[in-house]
Parts: structure tokens; sequence; C-alpha cells
């Protein structure tokens, strides 16, 4: 089975003399894998995650997501890529403050051109499946954490993308409630969602993640299985 | 004419430095927005777009309004500008009305272009990562030199140093604020310049006064009466009607000075119009004529000249004419004084008139006037 997500030597500099924040890494995630990436603060993580969002290009070596060869890509380029291969769900949820749950949830498919009664159709799908049907005409700040979180994660889904990256989706979370996302990530990975997660947390890797890379200093430190979710 | 297309471009200038400004404090008060939208699927193409529709929308409007207002406004002072030159109905033109806003929104759109492309640009990372701008590029060395003033208190100094860490909006801001203070500074130079040749051109010091002698005309006075106008009686001769006139005005109460003056229509050597000259009959260096340069005559043999009269005769204070009337010629090395120039085209010398006002006639010599200048 072809890898969905390569990453072949790539390394990534943000200044001439200081050390990479992504050294030589080359991996590869397959279709429908749930991938932890760990590491402490500062060790690349989020970097890794944005090389393969189109968000940042490397410095040097390749970056391919499914058919695309994302560190070739122009600006333009990236954002199509960006609304219709990539979901990104964010720690702190970066939902549009003066936009209501509905609006913002739509914006990525109105952006990738979708008909607008399909839009809606969509929209409905997700605000269902999410549990914050009630929250539809609401706005951000009125919601808990654990509500913004899932209004982020059905925006990252409504172009039904290849690919959902999650940059510490349970950061800003209390437990319970970060549980809660947890578990929703997992359900989406069950029914065949591509998923790289990003964090910190082991007991979260360990739960909801098939396969977790260690990263050090920008390098792989280790690369393997997670242990099995309870 | 100038003034006005001198106002209008000030106007203009504001308008671009303001937009700019505005534009560019949204980018920065928006970054983390931008941010987000391109994370989602926002091409730089799409940033550029959202922002400079944010300020064609208030652009349109204000266009809009401003055309209305203006035509509102323009009506009573085009009106005013009809009754004075004597001409039919003025109105502002059709294409005026089109050209403006379709000029205003495009400089509008100039002006914004830049900090919307400057938007465009930023690194959706470092927006969402900070959720800040991108760090200021300069301003630590007044950060440094102004923390270590100690006579200030240091919410001072932190503000002081705050128009250093952006320059370029420094600027902006710094052009716009000019611009206002020239508009200001013109609008108000230019009322008070406007009201100063007023006065100097209607010689406020001073008033012509037509005066009935005693016993002249219906209610008694006496009568100047025209060569042979009436059977067998002679005019009284100029001296006795100037004496008769003086001692009217000096009967009057209120009277402080008093000048006989006339005109007269003379030729100089070199001007192929006639030129207006008047003859006063004794001091009249209070009668309210400003002067620009030099002094007022005071000897035969001077004048006081206007700029056109200069300007026609290529001269310059000093230099000496020839002037001709009824036959007679008359030289001098005159030492001229330049006086402000009259409200009439340069090529029209005579001195301007108040409609409505008497005018002194003391007497019908006005050569021998313009001579004794010359004399």
């Amino acid at each position: 089975m072809a890898n969905l997500v390569q990453l072949s030597d790539v390394t990534k500099r943000y200044d001439h003399d200081g050390a990479p924040a992504v050294d030589h890494v080359s991996l590869a995630v397959a279709p429908g894998e749930a991938l932890d990436v760990m590491g402490p603060s500062g060790s690349g993580k989020s970097t890794l995650l944005n090389l393969v969002a189109g968000l940042d290009r490397p410095t040097s070596g390749e970056v391919r997501v499914g058919e695309d060869r994302v560190d070739k890509l122009s600006e333009t380029g990236l954002a199509r890529f960006r609304r219709r291969q990539v979901g990104m769900i964010f720690q702190f949820f970066n939902l549009l403050d003066d936009m209501t749950v509905a609006d913002n949830i739509a914006l990525p498919a109105q952006l990738a051109g979708l008909p607008a009664a399909k839009t809606r159709a969509r929209v409905d799908e997700l605000l269902a499946a999410l549990r914050i049907g009630p929250h539809r005409d609401a706005y951000p700040a009125r919601l808990s954490g654990g509500e913004r979180q899932r209004v982020a994660i059905a925006r990252a889904l409504v172009n039904r993308p290849a690919l959902l990256l999650a940059d510490e989706p349970t950061g800003a979370l209390d437990t319970a409630t970060g549980e809660e996302i947890g578990e929703l990530l997992l359900d989406l990975n069950s029914s065949g969602q591509t998923l790289i997660l990003v964090t910190h947390n082991p007991d979260l890797a360990a739960r909801y993640a098939r396969r977790v890379i260690q990263l050090v200093d920008g390098q792989i430190a280790s690369d393997g299985s997670a242990r099995s979710r309870t | 004419m100038p003034f006005i297309v001198a106002f209008g471009l000030i106007g203009l200038v504001m308008s671009v430095l303001i937009v700019a400004n505005v534009v560019s404090g949204a980018v920065v008060a928006g970054t983390r927005r931008i941010g987000v939208l391109k994370s989602i699927g926002f091409s730089p193409g799409q940033v550029v777009a959202a922002y400079l529709i944010q300020v064609a929308v208030p652009a349109l409007a204000g266009c809009a309004a401003g055309v209305g207002v203006g035509n509102l406004l323009s009506v009573p002072l085009l009106g005013q500008t009809a009754q004075v030159y004597g001409v039919g109905a003025l109105a502002v033109p059709f294409w005026v009305d089109l050209a403006v806003p379709l000029a205003m929104l495009a400089l509008t759109g100039a002006a914004a272009l830049a900090p919307a492309v400057r938007a465009a640009r930023l690194s959706a990372v470092q927006a969402i990562a900070t959720g800040r701008a991108p760090r200021p590029s300069g301003g630590y060395a007044a950060h440094r030199l102004l923390g270590r003033a100690r006579l200030l208190p240091r919410p001072v100094t932190i503000g002081l140093a705050g128009p250093f860490a952006r320059p370029a909006r420094t600027v902006v801001t710094l052009a716009a604020i000019v611009f206002g203070g020239l508009a200001v500074t013109f609008a108000v130079g230019l009322g008070t310049s406007l009201d100063r040749v007023e006065a100097d051109l209607s010689h406020a010091a001073a008033q012509p006064v037509q005066v009935s002698l005693p016993g002249s005309g219906p209610g008694g006075g006496v009568s100047i009466i025209k060569p042979g106008s009436g059977p067998g009686v002679s005019p009284p001769p100029l001296a006795a009607q100037e004496r008769a006139v003086q001692a009217a005005l000096r009967a009057q109460p209120g009277t402080l000075r008093y000048v006989a003056e006339a005109d007269d229509q003379i030729s100089v050597l070199g001007l192929a119009d006639r030129v207006s000259l008047v003859g006063f009959g004794g001091d009249a260096s209070w009668t309210g004529y400003t002067l620009i340069t030099g002094h007022w005559y005071a000897e035969p043999g001077q004048a006081d000249v206007n700029t056109p009269f200069l300007t026609a005769t290529g001269a310059a204070v000093g230099d000496t004419y020839t002037l001709t009337a009824g036959g007679r010629r008359s030289h001098g090395a005159d030492r001229r004084r330049d006086l402000r120039p009259s409200r009439r085209p340069p090529g029209d010398h005579r001195r301007a008139a108040h409609p409505g006002r008497p005018g002194s006639r003391p007497g019908r010599e006005p050569v021998r006037r313009g001579a004794q200048a010359g004399r």
C-alpha cells in the first residue's frame, strides 16, 4: 500500500547558524494510520507537522502527501492543498470569533467551492456527529473549551481530508474534556481517517495512537508501536 | 483656482495616508486571524482581496455620500458665483460625479494594496503560533536609550520608544498629521491674506465723499455750473470751488484729514494702452494704499505704480517714464513705489472702482495734477 505521507531526509533550519528544528527526518505514514509525534519542548514536533501541512517549507528534502509534492507547491497551490487534503486542529482551537459555529465549519467548504446546499448538509452532518448541533448559531466565545475543540474538529473534517493533523488537541482542555476529544479522534481513526497527532502527553499517545515516534533535537529518536490501548 | 486645486490635492494625499495607516493597523491587529485563514486554505490572493474589500466598502459609501453632499453644498456656492459673474445657472458637471468616485476608489485601493500584500505574505506559522505580527525590525536602540532616562517616568519612555518599533507606520502617521496641519495653516493664511488684500484694495483708511456746497441745488447751496449752461452765468473759478469744498469739509465735525483726488487716462511710452493716473492735491499717504516696496512719493517727478504696470513695462522701481496727457509730455527721474496690484487684469491699469460710492470731482484738470507729479 502506497504511503499517504512521505518525508524524505527533510531538514528545516530557521537560523543559518543555529541548530535545525528538524534534522534529516525520513518518515512514512500509511493511509488510515494514527501516528503520535512526541518529544520535549523544542524538539521539532510542531515544525514537523507544519511541514506536512504545507504551512512551512523545508530547507532541504522532500515532503509528499498523496499525489502532491508539498515542498514544491506555489503559495496558491499550497492553499488549495490545505483546503482539500489536510484538516488542521490546533491547541487553542483558532476559530474565527466573529463567525458563528456553523459559519466556522462551513468556511473551508466554501473556499473549496462546494455548492451551498451541499455545504449546509455537510455542516449539519458534522454538527450532529460531534454533538454540537444546539450551538449552530452561537459564537465561539460562548462555548466551553471542549465544545470549541469539537467545532475545530468539525471544521477540519468538512472537506473530508485525506489527512487530519492535530497539534496538542487536548493541551488547553481539562482532563475529562481532553479524554472526550481523544475518544473522538480515536473514533475517527477507527473509521479510516489518517491521523498525525502531536502531543507531549504519553498517556494520550498510548491510548489514541498505534504508532509513536519520539523526536529529540529535531531527529527521530525512536519509532515504534504504542502500548496497546485499554 | 490654484488654491482650490491645492486644497483638493492636500485632501487626496491625506486620504491615501489615512487609508494606508488604517489598513496597516488592521493587518497588525488581525495577524492571528490571517494565520488561521491561511491554515484552512486561504490563498495569498484571497487574503489581499479580503483586506481590499474591507476598505472598498466604506470607501464606496464615503464616495457616494461625498458626491451627494458635495453637490448639495455646491448649490449655494455656485449660485453666488453665478450672481457675481452675471452668468446663468451653474452646476457640477455630470462627469465629475462619475470620475471623482472612481478616482477615489482607485486611490483607496492603491493605498490599501501595500499593507494587504504584506498581510498575504505573513507567515501563517508565526501568526498562529505567536498570535501577533512579525517582530518589529527596529526600535531596540530607542528602547535602550530611553530606558536610561532617569528623569522621565518609565511608562513615558516606553511610549516614546514605541514609534521607532514600526518606523513606516510612524512616518505615514506623521505625514498625515503634517498634511493636516498644512491644510489648516494654508486655509487660515489664505483667508487672512485675502482679507488683507480686500482691505488694501478697498482703501478702507479713506472714504471718498461728495460735498454739496451751501446754496447748491434743491435746499440751497452753490451749484457747480458747467460752462455755457446758463444765460450769462459764468462758473466760479476752480480755485474758488476748491476753497469752498475744503471749507465745507473742515466744517464737518469728525473730519480728521482730507485730500483732493482726480484721475485721468494718460499714455506711457512703450505701452499700447492708456494708463489710469490718479492725482492727489496734497499728502495722500494716509489714504490706505499699501506699499510693497519703497515709500510714498514725496517730491515732484515721483510717482507710485502698481505691479501690473511694472510687469507691462518690464521696469523696476527707480526707472524713468515719459507720460503724455492732453498733448503735454512730462519727464522725470521717478522714484516709483510698487503699490498693491489692482483687482483688474494686468492689462487694465485703471484703479479699482467701487460701484455705488460717490466720487469726489473737485475739478476737471486732472492733467495738471498728473503733470505736477512729473514736474
